[in-house]
């Protein structure tokens, strides 16, 4: 102090220093003195001044004999150390060693140069990129080669992944997936193993074990954090002790189906990680940022820990931002939400099986439904029926001239090939059935009606004598009919017979003026007439009967009785004669004059008429 | 809210579990012991008005010569303090007891502790026995009778011992 003391006092000569000593002493009262009053106090104040400032000249000179060399090395240091070049000198020969001793005391250093060189790296980069480049060049690559291997550990992971779900259920059901989407089959298990989500996330003090901070995810409901944080540090200890693993090893996962739980130890503290499902690596990188983070901020209160956990909350935004996850893939599992590809098929089988029951249910209906119609079916007794396996089965009686069953079947949309019968034959004793029956054995003419009376069969409308005698008979061999009616029944031929003999009797054969050829025309008159006859001829066969067809002769009244009788008798020969070369029987015709005898004479009767031959049957 | 972890020794039997087992905050089964050789516990306190939570690890019981038996001491890690429980009607538990203390001060060193004299409501008949009691006075252990069956004492153990673990 001294030393400097003498140097801040410029080198006068004694009497300038003496004048400007009093002038600034003169000075410095001036400024001092108050501006009134006490002015006796303020004369001594200065005199004392006066005498010390004439002490310290005497000094400054005593100074100046004593230790005038060192005040020479005194400037040449002052020089030195006010010069900036000198200054930089000195501090870089110690630099070095400064910068070693200091970093080993503490991170003081460190921080304090840590913006300015992320700054002076930055403006170099920018300034030159290429020198970076050329810089990392050679350390680039052993790099890559660790983030390789790091992509290549989680691939085997996966890998391991695949393998495992190959065989199960869940793996058959992605390579469906797989297949229907045409994604290969380990991208789809990767999809859906890499689903996850980071339930709670503990801060747990490395030494006690006691828990400093935890955060959940929102829909996670912890259970007694402290207490976990102890066991997870109590099994941590318990693996150390148990097994022979290095120092700073430590437990990094346990596994528990789907439970994972990561640990990832600092220095300090460790951060533990919840995870329900296989989280990616970024996960665990996400922890060693937050653990690094933690140590940078909290180092000295994680050293300091006396169990007061309120100063950790602070870092709490690193553990929340380990709260990762992965929706998507899981949340769809956890609604069951089917692959489309497996919906489909499921639907189609679901479809398929209502589609077969409906068809067996119908089958079923539609089969009660026949059997039912075939209980009503007369002539039809069903005595069992079934469906077997597809196959339909009838036992019973049928009447053989019922209905085929088997063609009310297509009624009822049962398949006739599916239909297994044994029918029996019997003879329904229903009326239509002994009709039928009697029908087939008598085979009625047209105009025959049957009817049935319990076991009387009645019979009306005509039939053929022949018929009509046959019948009697036969009926008699038809099941349900004991006795015949035939009151009602008319012989057909008699009825003919009556009906020919109407027509024949009504024809007439006309002629001209004493000519026994007939008239121009009447031709057609003699071919109906020889029909008739003919007919007659038959029915008299089928009745067993004798009939005789007079064919007698008239004249007008002109001419003489003799000449007129002549006439008669040759006009119906003529008609015989005609006749019989028409195939007329000449045993049943007979021809008469009858002018003279029998005058046809009639008031309406036309003179034309009168010349005429007319016919008449007679039965035997 | 200030945590503490404390440990649970004594030998085996002495009833450290059931002492604790009414009156702490319990998320795991006794099966914890014979796996991995601890259960751990909760009990909040109030101590001066401030919620401290003493976090408790109850070791298994020490056999007297069973090595599997042996507490392991690496759990006393980071322990503020432990809790000794002797049976008060064994005074051989005391012994353990004094083995126990001896390792912990080998291996983590000096930690403030309490000594429970547990089954007190079956008479302290070793109290009454001045070579025993004798020996262990003058070492300024703090004793505590407490009674797992009646729960006396109980509280009281952890509040002095959460106490003086603040204070310390």
């Amino acid at each position: 102090m001294a030393g400097r003391e003498a140097d801040d006092i410029p080198e006068y000569s004694d009497a300038e220093a003496q004048a400007t000593h009093l002038n600034e002493m003169a000075e410095l009262h001036r400024l001092l003195l108050p501006p009134a009053g006490e002015a006796g106090d303020d004369l001594d104040a200065l005199r004392q001044l006066l005498a010390e400032v004439e002490r310290n000249n005497e000094l400054t000179q005593v100074r100046r004999l004593l230790v005038g060399p060192e005040q020479d090395g005194l400037t040449a240091l002052r020089t030195r150390l006010e010069d900036p070049r000198h200054r930089a000198e000195d501090i870089a020969e110690v630099l070095a060693e400064a910068v070693v001793l200091r970093s080993a005391q503490d991170k003081k250093l460190t921080k304090a140069l840590a913006p300015a060189i992320a700054e002076a790296l930055t403006i170099s980069i920018k300034k030159d990129p290429k020198a970076l480049i050329d810089i990392l060049f050679p350390i680039i690559g052993s790099m890559i080669r660790k983030a390789i291997a790091t992509v290549l550990g989680s691939m085997v992971q996966s890998l391991n992944q695949t393998l495992e779900h190959s065989f199960s259920i869940q793996g058959l059901k992605w390579r469906l997936e797989a297949r229907a989407t045409g994604k290969p089959f380990a991208e789809v298990v990767l999809l859906h193993t890499l689903v996850y989500q980071v339930e709670q996330v503990f801060l747990i003090h490395k030494n006690t074990g006691l828990m400093l901070e935890h955060v959940t995810a929102a829909n996670i409901e912890a259970r007694d954090p402290d207490l976990i944080s102890g066991m997870l540090t109590a099994i941590q200890d318990f693996v150390h002790d148990s097994f022979a693993v290095g120092q700073g090893e430590s437990l990094e996962t346990l596994r528990v189906g789907e439970v994972n739980v990561w640990i990832e130890a600092g220095p300090l503290a460790v951060v533990a990680m919840v995870i329900r499902g296989t989280a990616p690596a970024e996960a665990r990188l996400a922890m060693i940022d937050a653990i690094e983070a933690i140590h940078l901020e909290a180092g000295e209160a994680l050293e300091a820990f006396q169990g007061d956990a309120t100063v950790f909350a602070g870092v709490r935004p690193h553990l929340e931002s380990c709260l990762m996850s992965q929706y998507g893939a899981r949340q769809k599992e956890a609604g069951f939400k089917l692959h489309p590809a497996l919906a489909g098929t499921l639907a189609v089988v679901g479809v398929a099986l209502v589609v077969w029951l409906w068809w067996g249910w119908r089958d079923a209906r539609r089969w009660e439904a026949y059997v039912e119609r075939l209980h009503r079916e007369p002539g039809i007794v069903v005595t069992f029926s079934s469906q077997q396996g597809g196959r339909f089965i009838l036992r019973g009686l049928r009447d053989p001239l019922a209905v085929d069953p088997q063609s009310l079947a297509a009624g009822f949309k049962v398949d006739p090939n599916r239909i297994e019968t044994r029918w029996e034959p019997y003879q329904a004793m229903a009326s239509q059935f002994v009709l039928a029956r009697a029908s087939r054995v008598l085979h009625p003419p047209p105009t025959v009606t049957m009817s049935l009376e319990g076991t009387v069969l009645h019979l009306s409308g005509t039939a053929s004598a022949a018929w009509i005698r046959d019948a009697g008979r036969l009926a008699q061999g038809v099941a349900g009919i004991e006795s015949l009616d035939g009151s009602q029944l008319k012989d057909s031929d008699q009825a003919e017979m009556t009906e020919e003999t109407a027509r024949l009797e009504k024809q007439v054969i006309q002629f001209a003026v004493g000519s026994a050829a007939p008239l121009p025309g009447q031709e057609a008159v003699l071919q109906e007439v020889a029909r008739h006859c003919q007919r007659l001829g038959e029915l008299a066969r089928r009745l067993e009967r004798q009939v005789a067809v007079t064919i007698s002769g008239f004249t007008d009244e002109t001419g003489t009785e003799t000449t007129n009788s002549r006439l008669s008798q040759k006009r119906a020969e003529t008609v015989r004669l005609w006749l019989l070369q028409n195939g007329v029987s000449g045993v049943m015709l007979q021809a008469q004059g009858s002018a003279p005898q029998t005058p046809v004479r009639s008031p309406e009767t036309e003179p034309v008429v009168a010349r005429r031959v007319s016919f008449q049957v007679n039965l035997r | 809210m200030t945590k503490k972890k404390v440990c649970m020794l004594g030998a085996f039997g002495v009833g450290k579990t059931s002492l604790v087992a009414r009156f702490v905050k319990s998320l795991f089964s006794e099966r914890y012991h014979s796996t991995i050789g601890v259960k751990i516990d909760k009990k909040d306190l109030v101590v001066n008005g401030a919620e401290v939570s003493l976090v408790l690890w109850d070791l298994p019981g020490e056999g007297e010569e069973d090595e599997f038996q042996k507490v392991r001491m690496s759990y006393l890690q980071g322990a503020a303090g432990y809790v000794l429980v002797v049976d008060g009607t064994r005074p051989e538990t005391l012994e353990t007891a004094r083995n126990l203390q001896k390792r912990v001060e080998d291996t983590v060193g000096h930690l403030p502790f309490t000594v429970a004299v547990n089954k007190a409501d079956l008479g302290n008949d070793w109290q009454e026995n001045p070579s025993v009691c004798g020996r262990w006075q003058e070492q300024d252990w703090i004793f505590i009778p407490t009674s797992a069956k009646t729960g006396a004492g109980v509280e009281d153990l952890f509040q002095s011992l959460a106490e003086r673990l603040v204070k310390g």
